[in-house]
Formats: C-alpha cells, sequence, structure tokens
C-alpha cells in the first residue's frame, strides 16, 4: 500500500531542511546540512520501491486531481532524475560544507544563505520532475530560476553581480514566454494537464503557438545556442559549489522538461521542420561551444562553455526520434544517461576547479601550470569527469553518445553522427588542452612564494567530487539495472528485442 | 455610443499614451512615477473586465509595493541620474520590428480562434460548495490548486533572501527624520492596517480580497513603519529577522504535512475546508507582508551587517 502522499515527500523535506538551515543558529548548520542532505536523498528510496513494485505512481497533491488540480507522476525517467538530483544534491552539499566553512567576517552572512537557496533548488527540482501540470511547471522553474540569481550572488564580486542580474533578466524573459505558451494552450484546450492535453491534439493554430512559445522559453533557459549568451558569465563567476548546481542540474532540468511536453504527446503538434530545427540547433551549439571553449583561458570558462556544447548533444534527440528509429527505447535512454551524465560530470569537474581555485588563489590556465603536483586530487577528479565529458568508455557518456550515433546512422542521418564524433574531438581538444597546463612543471619555480591565508582541507572537499565523478563511470557495469527501471511507463515505446 | 464603451476607450488609449511616456522618461525617478500611475489606470481597466479581485492586487502590488521597493532602489541608483544613451537606432529599429511581427501574429492567431471552450470555470463553480470557499479565486489558490501557493511562497522566500545577499549600504545619504505630519499619520494609520489587514484575510472566503491583497497591505505597514521615527523591523537580531522571514512558510508547509493524514498534501475534507484554509491564508499573508517589507529595507541599503548610521 502506498501512502497517497509518498511523492509530496521529495518536495517535502528539502523545503523542511531549507526553512531549518535559514533559522537554526550558525554552528549547526554544518552538522544540519550533512545530515538533511542525506535524509532527503534518501526519501528518494521508498519512492523507486514502489515504482518497481507497483508500475508508475499516479498522484494529486490537493486530492482534486487533473484537470481540476495538479497531478503528480512517478515514473522510469522521472525517477532516475530524482536519483540524478539526489546524487548531485549530498555530493554538492557536503562538498559545500567544506568549501565555505573559513569565510571572512563580511561574507559569512552571505555564505550563509547558500544552504537554503540549495536546498529550495533542490525541492524545486524535484517538483519540476514530477509535476505534470504546466503551470506548474512555470512555478517550480521561477523558484528554481530566482534562487540560481540569489546563489550567484553569493560570490559577493562586482563580476558576479553584473552576471546575476544579466541570469535574472534572461530567465525572467524566458520564463515569462513560457507562461505566455502555457496561456494559448489553456485557452484552446480549456487543460494544463500533460497526460490529458493528449485528448486535444488536432493541430490548430492556437495550440501551436502556445507550443512554439513554450519551447522558445524553454530553449533560452537550457542554454541552447545561440540562446546561450548568458550562460558562460553566470557559471563561470558563481561560487564552484553554486556552479556545479547551475551546469550540473538546473540547465539539465530545463531539457527534462522541453522533452517531458513533447514527448508525453505535444510534440505531435510539431511540424518536422521544427524537429529537425532543433537537432540543427542542437548541432551548430556543439560545435559553437567546443571551439570557444578551445579559445578561453580560465579553466571555470571552459568549463561553462563546454556546457553549451554538451547541452548541444541532447537536442540531437528532437531530430533523431522523428525518424523512424529502429530502436526508439535505446535512443530515448541514451538521451536520458547523456544528460544525468553530463549533470554529475559537470558538477564534478567544477568541484574540482573550486578546489584548484581556493589553493592557486586563481583559475587562469598560465598560472595553473604544475598544479598537478600540488593539488593531485583535483585533477584527478577532473580527469575521471574528463573521460565522460569526452564521450571516452567506459563512461555513461559514451553509452549516451554511442547510442544516439547508431540511431543517427541507422535513420540514415549520417551528418549528425559526423557531428556527434566532431564534438567529441573538440571536447578533447579543449579538455587536454586543460591537462597540458596542469601537467606540465614550472620553467622556474618563483623564489618568493607569498603568504595565503590556510587553505581549507581538501578532503572534505574532494571525496563528494571523487564520488560524484565515479558515479558516470560504476553503472556501466550493471546497466540493465537503471535500464529496467527507464522502461517503466516510459513515453517511448519499447524495442521487442531484449 | 454608450458610457461603458467611452470609458473603455479613454482608458485603453491612456494606457497605452502612459505606456509610451514612461518609456521616453530621461531619469530613474520619473519614470519609476510613471510607471505607478500607469499601474493605478491598469488596477482600473481590470476592474473593467470583472476582475476585481485581479484589480485590488494590481493595485496594491504594482503602483504600491512594486512603487516602494523601486523608489526604495532609486537611493543606490540616483534619483537624477539620467539614463545611459539608448541602443543604436537599427539595433532599436530591429527589436521594435521582431516584437512587431510577433505582436501582429500573435494577435491575429487569438482573434483567428475567438470561439474557445470555457476552460475549467464551469468546474470549479461545481466544486465550490466542497471547497469551503465561497469565493471561486481563493478556492482555486488555496484549495484546488494550493500546490502551487505553497511554491509561489517560496519564490518569495527566496526573492526576500536574494535581495537579504546584496545587502550593502548605501553610503553618504543620511535618510531624513521623519517630520510631525508623518508622525501622525502613522500613528493614526497603525491601529487602521492591523484593522483592514485582518479583515482582507477574512473576507477572501467571500468576496474579493484575500491572502496576497492583505500581504501588500501589511507590507505597507512594514514600509511605513520603517520610514518611521523607531524602524524596529531592521534593528531585530538577524536571526530573529530571518527567522520571521520564514515564518509564514513554516506555517504554510506544517499545515501541508499536517494534511497528510486526510490524503495527499493540502488535502481538506469539505467539511473542514474553510477552516484550513482561513489558517493558510493567514500564514500567506504573514509571509508576503514580511519578506516585502524586508526586501524593502534591503533595496534601501538598510540590512547590511556594518550599520549605516541610521538618523
Amino acid at each position: 500500500m502506498i501512502p497517497p502522499w509518498l511523492l509530496t515527500l521529495p518536495v517535502a523535506l528539502p523545503l523542511a531542511c531549507a526553512l531549518l538551515a535559514l533559522t537554526l543558529p550558525a554552528p549547526w548548520t554544518g552538522r544540519w546540512v550533512r545530515m538533511g542532505s542525506l535524509l532527503c536523498a534518501l526519501t528518494i528510496f521508498p519512492c523507486i520501491r514502489a515504482l518497481l513494485q507497483h508500475g508508475p505512481i499516479r498522484q494529486n497533491p490537493g486530492g482534486w486531481g487533473a484537470p481540476l488540480g495538479i497531478q503528480l507522476y512517478l515514473d522510469g525517467p522521472s525517477a532516475l532524475f530524482l536519483i540524478f538530483a539526489a546524487l548531485l544534491g549530498v555530493g554538492v552539499g557536503w562538498y559545500a560544507v567544506a568549501y565555505f566553512t573559513p569565510g571572512k567576517a563580511g561574507t559569512r552572512a552571505r555564505q550563509f544563505l547558500f544552504w537554503p537557496l540549495w536546498f529550495v533548488t533542490w525541492a524545486a527540482v524535484n517538483s519540476l520532475f514530477l509535476t505534470l501540470d504546466l503551470f506548474n511547471i512555470y512555478v517550480s522553474m521561477e523558484l528554481v530560476s530566482i534562487a540560481g540569481v540569489g546563489l550567484i550572488l553569493i560570490a559577493g564580486s562586482s563580476g558576479a553581480t553584473r552576471a546575476a542580474l544579466q541570469y535574472q533578466m534572461q530567465t525572467l524573459v524566458a520564463g515569462l514566454i513560457y507562461l505566455l505558451g502555457v496561456g494559448l494552450v489553456y485557452n484552446a484546450t480549456g487543460n494544463l494537464d500533460l497526460h490529458l492535453l493528449r485528448d486535444y491534439l488536432e493541430p490548430g493554430p492556437l495550440k501551436n503557438a502556445g507550443l512554439a512559445l513554450m519551447t522558445a522559453g524553454l530553449l533560452i533557459k537550457a542554454a541552447l545556442f545561440p540562446m546561450h549568451f548568458w550562460l558562460p558569465k553566470a557559471h563561470a563567476d558563481a561560487p564552484a559549489p553554486v556552479s556545479a548546481i547551475l551546469s550540473g542540474l538546473v540547465v539539465t532540468t530545463a531539457f527534462v522538461m522541453l522533452s517531458k511536453i513533447w514527448f508525453s504527446g505535444l510534440g505531435v503538434l510539431a511540424p518536422v521542420s521544427l524537429h529537425l530545427a532543433l537537432g540543427a540547433l542542437g548541432s551548430a551549439g556543439i560545435l559553437w561551444g567546443g571551439i570557444l571553449a578551445l579559445q578561453q583561458r580560465r579553466l571555470k570558462r571552459i568549463l561553462a562553455y563546454s556546457t553549451v556544447s554538451q547541452v548541444g548533444y541532447l537536442f540531437l534527440v528532437f531530430a533523431l526520434t522523428f525518424q523512424d528509429t529502429p530502436d526508439p527505447a535505446r535512443l530515448w535512454s541514451g538521451a536520458v544517461y547523456l544528460a544525468i551524465s553530463h549533470g554529475l560530470a559537470k558538477g564534478a569537474a567544477f568541484m574540482a576547479a573550486g578546489v584548484l581555485q581556493k589553493h592557486e588563489g586563481t583559475d587562469q590556465l598560465s598560472l595553473l601550470r604544475g598544479a598537478a603536483l600540488r593539488n593531485p586530487g583535483a585533477v584527478a577528479v577532473l580527469a575521471v569527469a574528463s573521460i565522460n565529458l569526452m564521450g571516452l568508455p567506459p563512461s555513461l557518456g559514451f553509452v549516451g553518445k554511442w547510442w544516439m550515433i547508431k540511431s543517427a546512422i541507422y535513420t540514415g542521418q549520417g551528418g549528425l553522427a559526423v557531428i556527434l564524433l566532431l564534438g567529441g574531438l573538440l571536447s578533447g581538444a579543449y579538455l587536454f588542452r586543460v591537462f597540458e597546463a596542469l601537467l606540465r612543471p614550472k620553467e622556474t619555480e618563483s623564489s618568493v612564494t607569498e603568504e595565503r591565508p590556510a587553505p581549507p582541507s581538501r578532503l572534505g572537499m574532494l571525496l563528494p567530487a571523487m564520488l560524484l565523478a565515479l558515479a558516470t563511470l560504476l553503472p556501466v557495469l550493471f546497466l540493465s539495472v537503471p535500464n529496467r527501471i527507464l522502461s517503466i511507463g516510459s513515453p517511448v515505446p519499447q524495442a521487442s528485442t531484449p | 455610443m454608450t458610457p461603458e464603451l467611452l470609458i473603455d476607450l479613454i482608458l485603453s488609449i491612456s494606457l497605452l499614451l502612459l505606456a509610451m511616456v514612461t518609456l521616453r522618461q530621461r531619469t530613474p525617478g520619473d519614470a519609476v512615477i510613471q510607471l505607478m500611475i500607469f499601474g493605478l489606470l491598469l488596477a482600473l481597466s481590470w476592474l473593467r473586465v470583472q476582475a476585481p479581485d485581479l484589480s485590488l492586487t494590481e493595485a496594491a502590488i504594482g503602483p504600491g509595493v512594486t512603487g516602494a521597493l523601486l523608489l526604495a532602489s532609486l537611493r543606490r541608483i540616483g534619483f537624477h541620474r539620467p539614463f545611459p544613451p539608448p541602443a543604436s537606432l537599427p539595433f532599436r529599429a530591429a527589436a521594435s520590428l521582431g516584437c512587431g511581427i510577433v505582436g501582429v501574429v500573435l494577435s491575429w492567431i487569438l482573434l483567428q480562434s475567438w470561439d474557445r471552450p470555457q476552460g475549467l470555470t464551469e468546474l470549479a463553480y461545481q466544486h465550490l460548495p466542497e471547497s469551503g470557499s465561497k469565493n471561486p479565486i481563493t478556492a482555486v489558490i488555496l484549495n484546488y490548486r494550493g500546490y502551487d501557493t505553497l511554491l509561489e511562497i517560496g519564490v518569495l522566500l527566496v526573492a526576500a533572501l536574494s535581495v537579504y545577499t546584496l545587502a550593502a549600504p548605501v553610503r553618504g545619504k543620511a535618510v531624513k527624520p521623519p517630520g510631525a505630519i508623518f508622525r501622525l499619520y502613522l500613528r493614526m494609520m497603525t491601529p487602521l492596517f492591523l484593522l483592514v489587514v485582518p479583515y482582507m484575510v477574512w473576507i477572501g472566503g467571500y468576496a474579493p480580497g484575500g491572502a496576497f491583497q492583505a500581504g501588500a497591505l501589511l507590507s505597507g505597514l512594514g514600509v511605513l513603519t520603517l520610514l518611521g521615527p523607531r524602524p524596529w523591523p531592521i534593528q531585530l537580531r538577524r536571526k530573529l529577522l530571518r527567522a520571521s522571514l520564514a515564518l509564514g512558510f513554516i506555517l504554510f508547509l506544517v499545515v501541508a504535512v499536517w494534511t497528510w493524514r486526510y490524503g495527499d498534501f493540502l488535502t481538506y475534507p469539505p467539511a473542514e475546508a474553510s477552516k484550513w484554509i482561513l489558517v493558510i491564508e493567514s500564514s500567506c499573508a504573514l509571509s508576503i507582508g514580511i519578506c516585502l517589507t524586508v526586501m524593502f529595507a534591503g533595496c534601501a541599503g538598510w540590512l547590511s551587517e556594518e550599520r549605516e548610521g541610521f538618523r
């Protein structure tokens, strides 16, 4: 017997943790955050168990159900994304406890606000993965966005403040465009629930315009080329744990929302050309992000442009599903794995960059020469994460890209396969540039080592980062488990062959 | 021409004109004042399309709270500092062309499909007796879609926290002590506010009104207090201030979790629904009032760790 409130737990608990983190006295926060984040992650397990036993779960907060109320729905893909958010949530939480502790007196108050904002982001992201309601998606997305603005501001530098303002502008505009689309769809169908909207799929000008506007809003939030202009500054100037959340979790969420809206039915409304256009934008993003990443001089900037490039991969799925792929389930799981593994790896990479920045005092590549000798742990984390970002075996990113290339070839879209491979080559190029700098010893050891405040202990930061990076490699050993979860209530038809 | 049509025409034309005038102001101060006037007219036009709830909220939030927040922020930007020069002409032309095309296409689509279905209005009225509220808007906000409202209150809290992170002091600008007239005004208005805010919450169950309007009014009282001789809300200890920010949301979440025993989140049995709605409305109003007051103080630079020479 599943309790009727089970699916609200992954939202309610992080919210409660956020409020406690806001009100508890300061000495408690560190301990509380570690405990609380573990607790929030553990609540996922009863949900997964219920899913495995009973199949997809549908629940109605408020008790009305669609169309009058809001429906929450747990299926295989959303379960995997909940696990993904939990991994990243715990990882970033434990990392940030070590990262933020030795703050100066003036910045302590600001840093203190990281915890509530981060817990709220986690709750809102979980809510996004679970909800079926178009307007509820808007509210949860605004919660994520405004918390994101606050998180960037924690850095306190004038560059970060400017980046936060730009982020807020784009995210508010994107949200309003999305909301306008929701308004049009509601006007045409009198309905906001994604599953009920399947009954209204004959094309009409209002519905098509609504879908187009919702898509446009989400594309800006997902930073798909050419709407990526806001991302590099925001993700590179924020403190490291914040970059990990924004680049790892928030951008992925926008893609997940778009695929939810398209694949749970409304995508039928979109003409073929729109599917192909998304694929084309994705391809352009892969190349453009990669090329710009090659030209950056700061480590965090490189990682931020790499996000622009990796987001492009995800959008190829829209162009590929339209063609009759022999194995749509494989393609769909490929995209899900790619989204999840990129999020985890990018989170780990930003965390490692944060450790380097704290210890070396900079993230300029030219000044990071020989950092591998002084910070072997951080460079190791970066290396493991890079395996996944480049799409090398045995990472989950490799599995995702492999399945995508296969369906690109099967459907006769060889051009997309070439772009997928080129993108891998580009990410190899910009990441090897990083390692070239990190591994090469300094030509002349400077005799005067300037006094810096004692850097925080590295273990507390590196351990969670390493675990996240390894989490992109290990599932490959037992891929049948995520495959099984993913197939439960998947929106994509399953292949007949095992 | 009926008098109603005449009023509508005058309203629409003045709204358009005011929007243009607002955009053409040279200094932020003038633009903010124009925007507040624009908001008042907008509130009137909501009345004309029979949306009194929206009208009340627009009047309280638009010219009221937003105006106060913008004016407080102007302490930092400078009331009379001119705007930076506008973008180049080709850029503006391209932008207006793009907006124009999107606007025309969207209006064309809307006019094309005018005979739309009624949406959920009928269903919302049908379940009104079980919802515990006689006001359909309150039923939608706090019963049918209470989960949305919970997250929206979260948005407000997060926004207040974000302003809090920015709370650097504004240097070299002491606040003038309040004059005798303001003191008298404050002394007279405070009891009135304290009477009207709970009334707003209460009336939301029957007629236009409710948590959002009451919260906006409460923040009005907060702002007046901050400007008065004893700005006690910002003299609170930081810990207490943070706790009071969270207070309304904590109440809401506790109620939401408490109602798990009736089924899901925020599910109330019809017999007790009105009671629960009143509790949640009060907590929402409290949260909105406190969060907006703190935002005002933050915008004005009165929340920084290093206290500004505050009178």
